[in-house]
């Protein structure tokens, strides 16, 4: 079996054991979402950037391997605490920086549409920062990292309900906030 | 999964999100992360080297040193079967011989056959070590002995056994005369023999002389 066909718990099983190429291809299947989920919940590209070698460098030297669950689990759980303690030592604001990202031109659709679209996603990121620190954590979680309700409440061992409570909260508040964009 | 296991969701929210996906870590970052789990597997690789040699040290020393306390074993644990040890000075150089010899021999043999590439004879490994054979050769001398002993007459033995009651030179000499009369010769010159060492200055009686002369 290729590392390609190889589930994320496998792979890292095999760098554990010193495969190197397996982290390779793990790394390349969680390279942009857990980018983006520290990106979206800090709004601060160095900050995103220091965390993001944080996490990796957390999982490169964990001691034990993850207790049976997800991989996937695992490596968000260590980045939302990462952003919980960077939030508590350094109270950090909602300003973002993003406007300097660089957003790739689409094919296929007018300049006119395409400035539509990025002001949309600005204005999204925008709003997406602005949410309750508990509600973003949720959303993110969901859109990003694209964990089920069950993963994410063990992970920040609330109720269910709460969870989708709070999920709920974020939906509303972004479709108030983005409503000519939908 | 059941409808109350499922998270809210938001169609529109969901595809605005998804397109405005576009930022990604960059290449320095990726460097950095990929050398890190690169020196992390290299690590890992290499922790098997120190307690394997370290073992096969410890193994080698093992090896090395069995052969010795089998030795040490040898020379303090006599087989309780030897023979009546032989006079003092020869008795001295055996052991001094023991001591020597067979201290290069399983240590030589044992490096020999770790030099050997094919394997060791079963008749080699089964045979005795060396001073066990060698105990065994001086029990059989020891047990020829005895043998002889036993079949020499009884007056021979009776007078060799009397030459170490002896307590006065005087009475040891009345016992060889009295042997010359029985005409046992052999055994009073045996005895003669063995008086006059110990005794090496005291005068011996005329007619012990001239038998002695005739002898």
């Amino acid at each position: 079996m290729s590392d390609k066909e190889q589930s994320d718990e496998a792979l890292f099983r095999l760098f554990r054991n010193g495969d190197d190429r397996a982290f390779e291809t793990l790394y390349q299947r969680y390279r942009q979402t857990l980018y983006l989920f520290l990106l979206r919940s800090t709004h601060c590209t160095g900050d995103a950037d220091e965390l993001y070698q944080d996490v990796w460098s957390r999982i490169i030297s964990a001691a034990k391997p993850f207790d049976g669950g997800s991989f996937k689990a695992y490596a968000f759980r260590i980045a939302r605490n990462l952003i919980i303690d960077r939030h508590r030592r350094a109270h950090l604001t909602l300003v973002t920086d993003q406007g300097e990202l660089h957003e790739p031109v689409q094919p296929g659709k007018s300049v006119e549409e395409q400035m539509q679209d990025e002001e949309c996603s600005e204005r999204m990121k925008r709003h997406i920062g602005q949410l309750p620190i508990e509600q973003r954590e949720v959303f993110l979680l969901k859109e990003e990292a694209g964990l089920t309700l069950v993963q994410i409440a063990a992970m920040i061992d609330t109720g269910r309900e709460t969870v989708k409570s709070r999920m709920r909260y974020a939906l509303k508040q972004l479709r108030q906030r983005l409503e000519e964009c939908l | 999964m059941s409808e109350s296991d499922k998270l809210p969701e938001d169609s529109g929210l969901n595809r605005l999100y998804h397109a405005g996906r576009h930022e990604a870590p960059s290449e320095a970052l990726d460097q950095a992360v990929l050398n890190q789990a690169r020196k992390a597997t290299a690590k890992h690789r290499n922790r098997w080297i120190v307690p394997l040699s370290s073992a096969a040290l410890l193994l080698l020393g093992i090896g090395l040193s069995l052969p010795l306390i089998d030795l040490r074993n040898d020379i303090y644990d006599q087989p309780p079967r030897l023979p009546a040890p032989a006079p003092q000075a020869e008795s001295r150089f055996e052991s001094d011989q023991t001591l020597q010899i067979p201290a290069q021999a399983p240590a030589s043999s044992a490096i020999e056959l770790q030099k050997r590439s094919e394997p060791v004879p079963q008749a080699e490994l089964t045979r005795p070590p060396l001073m066990e054979q060698r105990a065994r050769a001086k029990a059989r001398e020891g047990a020829a002995e005895r043998k002889q002993l036993q079949e020499a007459p009884e007056t021979i033995l009776q007078s060799i056994d009397s030459e170490k009651a002896h307590r006065t030179p005087q009475l040891w000499l009345t016992e060889i005369e009295a042997l010359i009369e029985a005409g046992q010769d052999q055994a009073a010159r045996r005895s003669l023999d063995a008086f006059m060492v110990t005794y090496p200055d005291y005068p011996l009686p005329k007619s012990l002389q001239s038998w002695q002369s005739a002898q």
